[in-house]
Parts: structure tokens; sequence; C-alpha cells
């Protein structure tokens, strides 16, 4: 969480400094949602976040050198360059990305959870259970995809937690919040 | 990586069951055989084969898979195109091989966020770390009588995006060994059939029946040699072609729209100096827009006549059948536009 506070705030001197540009998406005051949960997750559970994943990025240990290095334009950072701040993927760490559409990142969280229970169901890997994480804001609530997702993962019963980081902010407006309860399924906000 | 080769040692079990198969198969039953050796499929309305089995031949492809392979494999899901591709791809992140069948791919337009900025992009935005191998099929373009929305070609909306592979088979033999090289791909492969062809029949050699037949992809077909004028088409064009008469075509079938099989198209224009494309999408910004422009730029000089394209009309598909003829390439369309680049006989301003 620390690790995570310092980071994001040297990224707002960096980016103020003029040395990062284009968009930056910073985590401050949220640590502790995805800190907490990532910290439960073993190494092959995987996640899929938006935009704001530095911070996921980091709790999955991804090294912070690499992370701000990609923020930096280096070569030798996580994704050479070519990802930028919203798209930092890691094979090693399972981070399935963040994604720059609101709900983008549910379905491909969703497909991790089907192949989870696919490799345990029809490939027959009994010891299979990994668990899939998607990370996003309360905005996103709003989005078709996370009802889509909502309804097939409850149907196929997939190993998969959806995490609605409610910080009252969808994109520029400030929401209420709508408090969702379906049948089949745990709705964490 | 241990699990996919698993996936590969059941998808080489399935090949020594297959049943024996006839000389002529049809386009829909070749990409059907194609598709034993995927490892799962994401459609919906799979509940609804029987009422459409006659008129979406996309069906007809799939039923069959389901009642083998079972609902484990063959998934029937909501209809929701953009959580169900979503899905998709993220079972093709983490290793799977997911073939996802629009019912035609004007509802891949409800996905097109996860078709290209989930699956074409995230190789390169990774640098190189998740592969996608994932394949989006489905009937393109103009049915009969279906109306503007359910209409519409996206060639080439999918072929301007860098990460996508973009194929089109025209007959049985292509079906059979594209779907094949696209399922292989490791890389996300839009494969865009054609609702009208799936009844047709083809004849096929006993190579492409063979179990492990496959077409690279990127490499066109000269499917009629010639000398007066070159001739590109893909999907059901290419069948308009081979009927027309008269003047010696060479008409290449382009069987992938990206990546564009560039050479062997040069070659042909330098040898016959003459340029025809057909494509049944909207005009502007097309196959044949990317084909001549690729032409001016590399054979320039050897072409004695402007480029000729033909394409579909630049309004919204009609309903009506009369109009709907009018608005898709007819044969007579494309007869009058090699006269004109063989002969000039009638100016290009006078045709508009």
């Amino acid at each position: 969480m620390v690790l995570g506070r310092a980071f994001e705030d040297k990224c707002a001197q960096m980016y103020y400094y003029r040395k990062m540009f284009g968009f930056v998406h910073l985590y401050n005051g949220q640590e502790a949602v995805s800190t907490g949960f990532i910290k439960l997750l073993k190494q092959q559970d995987s996640i899929a976040c938006t935009y704001r994943d530095h911070v996921q990025a980091l709790s999955e240990g991804i090294p912070a050198r690499a992370i701000l290095s990609e923020l930096l334009d280096k070569a030798t950072s996580c994704c050479r360059g070519q990802g930028g701040s919203m798209h930092i993927f890691s094979r090693e760490h399972n981070m399935l990305g963040g994604f720059a559409f609101i709900g983008e990142g549910i379905p491909i969280g969703t497909g991790a959870a089907f192949t989870s229970k696919y490799k345990r169901e029809v490939l027959k890997e009994a010891d299979c259970d990994h668990v899939t994480l998607a990370f996003f804001g309360d905005g996103t609530c709003n989005n078709g995809q996370f009802y889509e997702c909502l309804n097939m993962a409850a149907l196929w019963k997939f190993p998969f937690v959806f995490v609605v980081e409610n910080n009252l902010w969808a994109i520029l407006f400030l929401r209420f919040i709508r408090k969702d309860q379906l049948s089949g399924c745990w709705v964490f906000m | 990586m241990l699990a996919i080769a698993r996936q590969r040692m059941l998808g080489q079990s399935f090949k020594k069951i297959l049943p024996a198969v006839s000389v002529l198969r049809s386009y829909s039953s070749a990409a059907k055989q194609v598709i034993f050796f995927t490892f799962f499929i994401l459609a919906h309305n799979l509940m609804h084969t029987d009422m459409v089995g006659e008129y979406q031949g996309a069906y007809k492809i799939t039923k069959g898979l389901l009642e083998k392979y079972g609902p484990e494999r063959v998934l029937d899901t909501p209809i929701t195109e953009a959580g169900f591709t979503g899905i998709g791809v993220g079972a093709a992140y983490y290793g799977l091989k997911p073939v996802v069948e629009f019912m035609t791919f004007n509802f891949s337009m409800q996905a097109i966020d996860h078709i290209i900025n989930s699956a074409a992009k995230s190789n390169y935005m990774s640098a190189g770390q998740i592969s996608v191998p994932i394949v989006f099929r489905g009937p393109n373009g103009a049915a009969a009588g279906v109306g503007a929305q359910h209409s519409q070609c996206y060639a080439v909306w999918y072929a301007s995006c860098p990460g996508l592979k973009v194929l089109s088979p025209y007959n049985s033999e292509d079906a059979r060994g594209l779907l094949k090289a696209a399922i292989r791909d490791p890389d996300p492969v839009v494969f865009l059939e054609n609702e009208l062809l799936y009844g047709e029949s083809f004849p096929v050699s006993d190579e492409v029946l063979d179990s492990s037949f496959c077409l690279p992809i990127g490499k066109a077909k000269i499917e009629r040699e010639g000398k007066d004028a070159t001739i590109t088409a893909f999907s059901k064009m290419a069948a308009e072609m081979l009927e027309k008469d008269g003047i010696c075509a060479e008409v290449i079938n382009l069987r992938s729209i990206r990546p564009l099989d560039r050479a062997t198209i040069n070659a042909s224009v330098r040898k016959t100096n003459r340029l025809i494309t057909v494509e049944e999408g909207f005009p502007q910004h097309g196959v044949g827009a990317e084909i001549c422009a690729s032409v001016v730029e590399e054979s320039f000089s050897y072409l004695d006549a402007p480029v000729e394209r033909i394409a579909g009309a630049d309004v919204p598909m009609p309903y009506a059948a009369n109009l709907e003829r009018m608005a898709v390439p007819q044969v007579e369309d494309i007869v009058r536009a090699a006269k004109r680049a063989c002969y000039r006989s009638v100016p290009l301003a006078a045709t508009a």
C-alpha cells in the first residue's frame, strides 16, 4: 500500500515535470482495495482491471522499476513502451491488462475464469482452482458488459470476483451508488 | 503450456475418428469438418437451430458438433455479443483456442471493441507477452432480403486494423483450408463466410479431404489464368467472376484480405496491364481502393488503363428484391467494367 501511494505520488510529480504525458490515472486513496484482494491470490490466479492499473500491477509483483519505465517510454519496461499507463500486461504475473474502456476488462476476466472452469471440468485438470478478479469502478456498473458478465458468470458458476471500487466518481461525474444484489453471485462494493 | 500441449493431443485423437467423406463437399460441411478440431465454440441462439437451419447456414455448421461434443465445448450463450466475445478473448489470453461465432458479422459491431481493442491490439500492447489465438467467424455481406442492418460487408472494417488477420473463403477448399489455418494461427483471425454459399457444393480433390489440409494465410489463388485483364474478387464475388465470358481475364480469388497478397496481384497486373477490382461492400475506402493504391505504388508504369473498381452501391442495402439486386454488383456490371478497361469505349464520367 505504501509502495503504491509513493509510486502514484512520483507519477504525479513526473507528470507535472513533463517527463510523463498522455493519460495517467492515479490510484491515491484506493490502495487498500486492490492490495487487500491481491494479497490473498495465488501465483496462478489472474486479474483484469481498468486504466487505473498501476497499483494492481505493483501488488501482483511486477517490479516498480518495470512499471515506471513503461510510463517513461523505456524499451526495458514491462511492455517495451508499447502499452503505456493504461495497458500494463504481464504474462508472468497473470496480469491480463489494464483496459481503456470501462467495462472492457470484465469480459476478459470472465473468460479467464471460464478457462479455469474449463480446465477443471473438460480438460480434467482436477487441481486447477484458478480464480480471476476484475477491478472496476462504480461508474462501470452502468455499463452493459458488467450486467452481461454478471449474468453469464452466475449462469455458468465461474470462479470469478467482481470488485467494484466505489470512489463516487464516474469519469468526471459524481454518481450515486446503486447497490445490486443478484441471486447466485456476491457483488462487493 | 502443458495444458496447450494436451489440447493439441486431444485434437490429434479426434482426427482418427473422422468418418469417410464423399468427393463433393459443401461449403458448410467443409467448415464443420475443421471445427471438429477446435476446443470450444461460443455461439448464441443454437436453441433456434431447427428454425433457422435452412435460412441461416451458420447453424448447420455447428449443430452436429453440439451433439457430438456436448454443451461444455459448444456453448450456447445468452444474446450478449460484447460479453461472450470478451469471454472468448479472455479465454484465449489464458491459453485456450476459442472459435466465436456471430450470427452475422453485423452483430459483431456489438462486440467490435473486444475484437479490435482486446484481441487485435493486445499482442502489441503487451510486447508479445499475451497471445490471442482466437477465431471470429460467421456470415458476412449481403444475404437475401434481410434489409440494411443485416447486409453489410465488414471486410474493410477489420482489414484496416493491425494485429488482425482477415480471411474470406470462396469455395469448399478455401473454407476447409483457411479455417484450419485460422484456428492454428496464434493471432486473432476474422473469418468472413458467405451465407448464400453455405448450401453450394464444389468439387474437391483428395488432397483437400485429407485431415491435415491447410492453406497458407496471405496467399491469393489464381482461379483462372488470363491475359487481357486482372480481376480481383473474394467470397461470393469470385463466383460471379467465373461465370463471366468474353474477355480473357485472369481471376484472382483473394482469400486473404489482411494480409493482402500484393505480390500475386502486382505480378498479375504486370502481365495483363489492366485491373478491375470487385467487391460487395461499400465503395468508399473499400478493398478495391487498397488494391488500387497498392498497384499504383508498385506497378504504375505497367497499367494501360485506369483501375476499375466495382463495389456495392453507396446506400444502405434496400429491402425490395429488385433494389437489392441493383445494390450488389452483377455480372453485367463487371463485364462493362472489363470492357471499359480493355477498350476504353465509353468515357468513365459517362458511366457515373
